[in-house]
């Protein structure tokens, strides 16, 4: 389980996150919707660890991020400029993060481009905008991460990559991992999700 | 960070054409010019001439090397770190490119003078040094940014860094200094510390024991650099 208590958050004088606490259950998918600038994305990067809130804890799992640990054991992200190697193609872009934590092989790798319908050879630097977010997503899904926090998924995405999204999604939350997603899109939220959160001038409300 | 490739190949070419130009036109006393600097009793439009082939070689590594603390807070650096790659090691291995960074540009300035000195000079124990202290100098300006680059964007921390090697230079060059007041002259320079790139600043020509000082301030000046800044990037926001 994913905990807020009290989670606050101040960029340049502005309150990002404004006293949130919520539980997060595994199993489930989250949609956290609301307008731009309303601190979804911020609500995701407290979750995962990568900004440090001025107030207030995130518990995964009874331990405390930034305290017990300094990142959740296994999350996976997509979040914008994400900017995998160019270098590189999909595949060896996945298999370079794949040596970090050792918990994918070869075949996930496969597994997971072909589950995304990202078959090509070419290098990053020639993908298109929805192949490069296919990619992101299959780097945060690939390690059959317990946590997975999307923000606008489907953003480059054709009708046929969307409907991928909601697979995977819906896939994901049968594993058993926890999913949040954030977009202003409220149709795909209905589409993907259990439960939807409005965020609004960083602050969370149940709809 | 995308840079603009024009720009930066613009850059490079500019620098090795001044130093080209500068080695063909003076008939230098010292080994490795571009490591010495002027003469204490350059003046006026020597010290303004003169600066470009000094400077131009600085403003290409500078812009060269931003961006790296960039990339690990906004770009690829947090695929890394979500996967608890550890951030002190990933601020190491950008100080060690820094290092590597500033070890090549020592060497390819190197090169350009030899190539246009026609043949290998005898190079005495005071070129190695005033080499050795370029290259340290080079690498605190490097770490420099990259502590800056933590709290304001990469292209402002680049214009900053660029306006402060060329001033430090300018205005140590100028300043009169009164050689009975050793430890003033000293404190305006490891404040000014680009300017003790050139040997005629640091001691390397004229003073050995000066020299030795300044060498100890640039690693103290390294070390404290990356220091400040694993501290300050452990506690730095991800976006």
């Amino acid at each position: 389980m994913v905990e807020m208590k009290n989670v606050s958050k101040k960029l340049s004088s502005r309150l990002v996150l404004n006293n949130i606490n919520y539980k997060f259950e595994y199993g489930r998918a989250y949609g956290l919707c609301g307008p731009n600038g309303s601190g979804k994305t911020m609500l995701l990067r407290a979750i995962s660890g990568l900004i440090i809130p001025d107030d207030g804890e995130v518990i995964i799992d009874g331990k405390v991020l930034h305290k017990d640990i300094s990142f959740p054991e296994n999350a996976g992200i997509v979040i914008e400029n994400m900017m995998l190697l160019p270098q590189y193609n999909a595949f060896d872009n996945l298999k370079l993060l794949a040596k970090l934590k050792k918990k994918a092989d070869e075949n996930d790798i496969h597994n997971v481009l072909e589950r995304v319908g990202l078959k090509s050879d070419l290098k990053v630097r020639k993908f298109s905008l929805g192949m490069k977010q296919r990619l992101n997503i299959a780097q945060a899904i690939f390690e059959k991460q317990n946590i997975i926090l999307f923000d606008e998924p489907t953003n480059a995405l054709d009708d046929e990559g969307v409907n991928l999204v909601y697979k995977i999604v819906k896939e994901e939350k049968e594993r058993g991992a926890l999913v949040i997603i954030a977009t202003h899109h409220e149709e795909d939220l209905q589409e993907m999700c259990d439960i939807i959160l409005n965020v609004s001038e960083g602050r969370l409300y149940e709809k | 960070m995308k840079k603009n490739k024009l720009l930066f190949v613009a850059i490079f070419l500019a620098s090795v054409l001044f130093q080209i130009m500068h080695f063909q036109n003076h008939d230098n006393f010292y080994r490795f010019g571009f490591a010495i600097g002027l003469d204490n009793n350059a003046v006026g439009t020597d010290i303004a001439l003169n600066l470009v082939y000094v400077i131009a070689p600085i403003l290409f590594i500078v812009f060269y090397s931003s961006g790296s603390v960039y990339d690990m807070t906004d770009g690829y650096g947090k695929l890394l770190i979500i996967r608890h790659y550890s951030k002190t090691k990933l601020y190491l291995k950008m100080c060690l490119k820094n290092l590597i960074i500033s070890i090549a540009a020592t060497a390819i300035q190197s090169v350009i003078y030899l190539c246009y000195n026609y043949g290998f000079p005898d190079v005495g124990m005071r070129a190695v040094n005033s080499l050795c202290m370029y290259a340290f100098i080079l690498n605190a300006i490097l770490n420099l940014q990259g502590i800056l680059e933590l709290i304001a964007p990469p292209h402002i921390v680049n214009i900053i860094v660029f306006i402060f090697c060329f001033l430090s230079y300018y205005v140590v060059q100028n300043l009169p200094l009164y050689t009975d007041i050793m430890w003033i002259e000293m404190i305006v320079k490891v404040i000014l510390f680009p300017a003790l790139l050139f040997g005629m600043q640091n001691g390397t020509v004229h003073n050995g024991s000066l020299y030795t000082i300044f060498l100890l301030v640039t690693l103290v000046l390294n070390f404290s650099a990356i220091s400040i800044g694993i501290h300050r990037f452990k506690k730095t926001d991800i976006f």
